[in-house]
């Protein structure tokens, strides 16, 4: 009876615990702002979330504003830190969305002032003078100032240790709304051309409680994320992992802010992403170096949903191991890229839309790409007369090819590791197939790509004939797929302090690629990369497998004037001050 | 039956430390470098070349220099003090992380657990006390075949048909956001809707094959025809002979269950964008997140053990032969 009984309340107990199931116990948080607070009382919140068909506001040029613009993505919508750029608030403020950037990248190369108004660099790469906005304030409602800027560059230097302020001098304000920084090494355009387009003035009311320890790396508290971009956070649901932001008309960097408020959404993985799309849940996406794969392109299914497609700045690559027998010879090298099945690797890697790549590996989207460098081509016969003609030839008849000097020939081919090595183990494939139809005994060891670090010290050795790599949207954007192609480390370091996956021991190749990387001018920038796209051209140290599209789809049925930028998508640094309601 | 439950407890707790021992040397067995997690691929190349010392003070940071020797004895401190230190993907505090999934998953569950079993009991006596009638012909096939195609296989089917064609349920989430109060709880219960309809109709059809069977063989035994032949009626004998012996194993299968009462669905999770342990575990075995890894592990294991000790109470309880 008593054991009955005891069997009764457990359940008792358990059927109600079960009942309080599905009552929401977290409310979404609501930045405590007067902006937000009066916000709050005008509209219901859950009505800010969807998209608004009309009743859009008129700029007083007569321009349609969007009320509320919904981008989808596949990036947590967890963390809010200004300085930080995990989650998607890190990865929107690329794009200068909460946080002012000091400068950012315009579609030809070229860098533009973003916060700073204007900016000058001297002559010896030393000294930056610039002018900033003295009209811009915080999400909070306090002005950005000469003290905020100052202090930014100091703790850039002394607390966050930015490699970008290791030879700074100083920074003084030259007058109302002027400034200048000054480096003991002319560090200038590396700092605006690198790091300063994923940074941006700190408010020192805010941030100064940081100045010496690295607590504000995990600092995540509501205003974390106040910053003096056009766009503040006013409130976010981690549950639902949805966030809420509305313009602030005094950070109008590039004209009037033509986006009234943006909601973003955050979607399990991007078939989620384009259903939404197709429901008209969200009106773009944006992922930063994560376009959507040309494979869903066929879900589209409204007319309404334009693909996004442009032209890829990363791009899959081969590189040969120039320190081992084959990939020494220019020959063997020549005669692998004639043997290729290009159009096959380009449809396998990018679908119907990518294109067979020309010899100077880079894209035609990055930065200082040369025309006119040849595009391969498959001819299995000149491959195999190549072959034969360099001495590779089968000399014990079991159908493969040995080395000149009659050694057994047998072509190492290393997939990069990564979490998904579906593409390159295929790519790998091809590759293989089409040197064993020339007569190469090319392989794939399994055991090499087991995990990124045997993987990696694999690399790190040489020890492959060919690796197949991959340079993302980001690395292409400045530091570009030749770091992957690099064997010395750089000057004035050893090969331990840094990761160097190339074999290519050329000195010019080598010094030319760290020059680039610590280029004091645009023009000096150019000029590297210009000569390391012909020297890819003629030596054939690699190249690339395939230029494919990327797709960032966006619906144009509700807005008009969308830029979509090559690599980068609908969502830049410009949206906030073009797009406008139909 | 004291001494019964005494040792079963103490069992308990040495499997706990056994598993909390195992959980620790399998994850740090697990290949990859976690610093490239922590800081991110990219990141993780760009500071090895600008800024090498960041790393170093990363990992000095999380504790990856240290001796396995030292990790170990660190870890079983933050057991004790429940401070399992911050989450590589997040830097948040895992036990916040790991709370947060638990509520979530809870909501699909729990409700799992309880209608899955009433409903799996009802149709498993009916059809087990009647066996080859219409019923058991039409209810035993549909079970079988729920219980050998994947959840997973046919979540995403449910997903195209009900989310993404007929949309009368979103399509991924747990809630729609920025709303408060019965509005949230119904939002909730909107989103809930499918990925709890998909869990009661996989858990219905084990349930139902578990009392079928319990019930069939009880339907055959000696003491149930004895107790016909005395011309009792036919619910007397089943609730009175059969149900109090077919209730044995089905009660141990239901106490079982509740061991995956926190460890979550990671298939059903991760196809409705349903942010509970099951994706937790699944994202932070991914991105080789140590902390949060070890504890999803541990509050799964330590919810199997805990399961079974009820069920052995249990059992007990209901069975006195067993204590003795």
């Amino acid at each position: 009876m008593k054991s009955r009984k005891l069997i009764s309340l457990l359940l008792a107990a358990v059927m109600l615990v079960g009942t309080m199931t599905g009552c929401g116990q977290s409310d979404p948080v609501v930045q405590d702002t007067p902006a937000a607070t009066e916000t709050e009382s005008k509209k219901e919140p859950e009505a800010a979330a969807e998209t608004e068909k009309k009743a859009e506001a008129e700029t007083e040029t007569g321009v349609k504003k969007v009320k509320n613009l919904v981008i989808g993505t596949t990036t947590a919508n967890n963390t809010f830190n200004l300085y930080g750029q995990s989650d998607i608030f890190g990865k929107l403020n690329y794009v200068g969305f909460v946080r002012g950037n000091w400068v950012y990248e315009a579609e030809d190369g070229s860098l533009q002032p973003y916060f700073f108004t204007s900016f000058d660099i001297s002559d010896d790469g030393c000294v930056l003078d610039f002018t900033w906005p003295t009209t811009a304030v915080w999400g909070d409602g306090e002005p950005v100032t000469w003290d905020d800027i100052a202090f930014t560059i100091n703790f850039l230097a002394e607390t966050a240790k930015s490699s970008s302020f290791l030879n700074l001098v100083s920074v003084e304000e030259t007058g109302e709304g002027r400034g200048r920084i000054t480096f003991s090494e002319p560090d200038v355009y590396g700092w605006l051309a690198g790091s300063a387009m994923s940074q941006g003035v700190l408010p020192k009311h805010i941030w100064e409680k940081f100045e010496g320890s690295d607590e504000y790396k995990n600092y995540n508290e509501d205003d974390a994320a106040i910053g003096c971009g056009p766009y503040k956070l006013v409130s976010k649901d981690v549950d639902a992992q949805v966030s809420y932001y509305e313009a602030i008309p005094e950070n109008n960097y590039h004209g009037d802010i033509t986006v009234e408020s943006v909601t973003v959404k955050t979607y399990a993985d991007a078939t989620a992403v384009m259903a939404a799309l197709n429901a008209g849940e969200i009106d773009c996406y944006y992922a930063y170096s994560s376009p959507i794969d040309y494979t869903l392109m066929d879900m589209i299914s409204d007319p309404a949903v334009d693909k996004g497609e442009s032209v890829y700045s990363g791009c899959n690559q081969m590189t040969f191991g120039m320190t081992r027998k084959a990939g020494s010879d220019y020959n063997f090298r020549l005669a692998v890229t004639k043997a290729m099945d290009w159009a096959l690797l380009s449809k396998t890697i990018g679908g119907d839309e990518a294109v067979i790549p020309c010899a100077g590996i880079i894209p035609p989207s990055c930065n200082g790409y040369v025309e006119g460098l040849p595009q391969f081509a498959q001819d299995v016969d000149e491959a195999k007369k190549i072959l034969d003609d360099a001495g590779y030839v089968d000399t014990n008849a079991d159908g493969f090819r040995e080395f000149p000097d009659g050694s057994e020939m047998k072509i190492l081919v290393v997939p990069q590791y990564s979490k998904d090595m579906n593409l390159r183990n295929r790519i790998a494939e091809v590759i293989v197939d089409n040197l064993v139809s020339v007569g190469v005994n090319a392989y794939v060891d399994q055991s090499i790509i087991v995990n990124s670090e045997i993987w990696e010290s694999n690399i790190q050795e040489g020890n492959y004939d060919i690796a197949i790599g991959y340079t993302t949207a980001g690395v292409a954007r400045h530091t570009s797929a030749f770091r992957y192609y690099v064997y010395e480390p750089k000057p004035g370091t050893d090969r331990s302090s840094s990761w160097l996956w190339g074999t290519y021991t050329d000195p010019t190749f080598n010094e030319t690629v760290w020059r680039m990387l610590g280029a004091h001018s645009s023009d000096e920038y150019l000029e590297c990369i210009t000569y390391l796209q012909n020297e890819a051209a003629k030596t054939l140290f690699g190249a690339a497998l395939s230029w494919t599209s990327c797709y960032y789809p966006y619906r144009t049925d509700k807005y008009e004037n969308w830029y979509n930028r090559a690599s980068w998508g609908v969502v830049n640094d410009e949206l906030w001050y073009t797009l406008t309601a139909k | 039956m004291t001494k019964h439950i005494f040792k079963r407890i103490l069992a308990a707790f040495a499997t706990i430390f056994v598993v909390i021992t195992i959980s620790f040397f399998m994850v740090r067995f697990m290949p990859g470098d976690p610093l490239q997690h922590i800081v991110g691929q990219e990141e993780y190349y760009y500071l090895m070349e600008k800024d090498p010392g960041e790393l170093e003070f990363i990992a000095e940071k999380y504790g990856l220099n240290d001796s396995y020797g030292v990790q170990y004895m660190k870890y079983l401190k933050s057991i004790a003090t429940m401070d399992f230190g911050i989450a590589y993907s997040n830097k948040q505090p895992v036990l916040d992380n790991v709370l947060k999934s638990i509520s979530w998953t809870i909501r699909l569950s729990i409700p799992t657990w309880i209608l899955g079993g009433i409903f799996g009991a009802v149709l498993g006596v009916i059809a087990g006390w009647k066996p080859g009638k219409l019923f058991d012909s039409i209810m035993t096939p549909i079970a079988l075949f729920l219980n050998t195609v994947p959840s997973n296989c046919i979540g995403v089917l449910a997903l195209v048909v009900f989310a993404y064609n007929l949309k009368w349920v979103p399509i991924s989430g747990m809630t729609n956001g920025m709303t408060t109060g019965w509005a949230r709880t119904l939002d909730i219960l909107h989103h809930m809707a499918l990925p709890l309809s998909i869990l009661i109709l996989f858990r219905t059809a084990s349930d139902f094959m578990t009392m079928k069977s319990s019930v069939s063989q009880i339907r055959k035994e000696d003491f149930t025809t004895t107790a016909e032949s005395k011309g009792l009626p036919e619910r007397k004998v089943l609730f009175r002979h059969v149900l109090k012996n077919a209730m044995l194993p089905y009660v141990t299968s239901m106490c079982m269950q509740m061991g995956s009462l926190l460890s979550g669905s990671m298939m059903i999770e991760s196809i409705f964008g349903w942010k509970g342990m099951g994706q937790l575990f699944y994202q932070s075995v991914s991105n080789h997140d140590f902390p949060t890894a070890q504890l999803c592990f541990l509050v799964s294991a330590f919810c199997v053990v805990m399961a079974n000790l009820i069920s052995d109470i249990v059992i007990a309880l209901i069975d006195p032969r067993i204590a003795s």
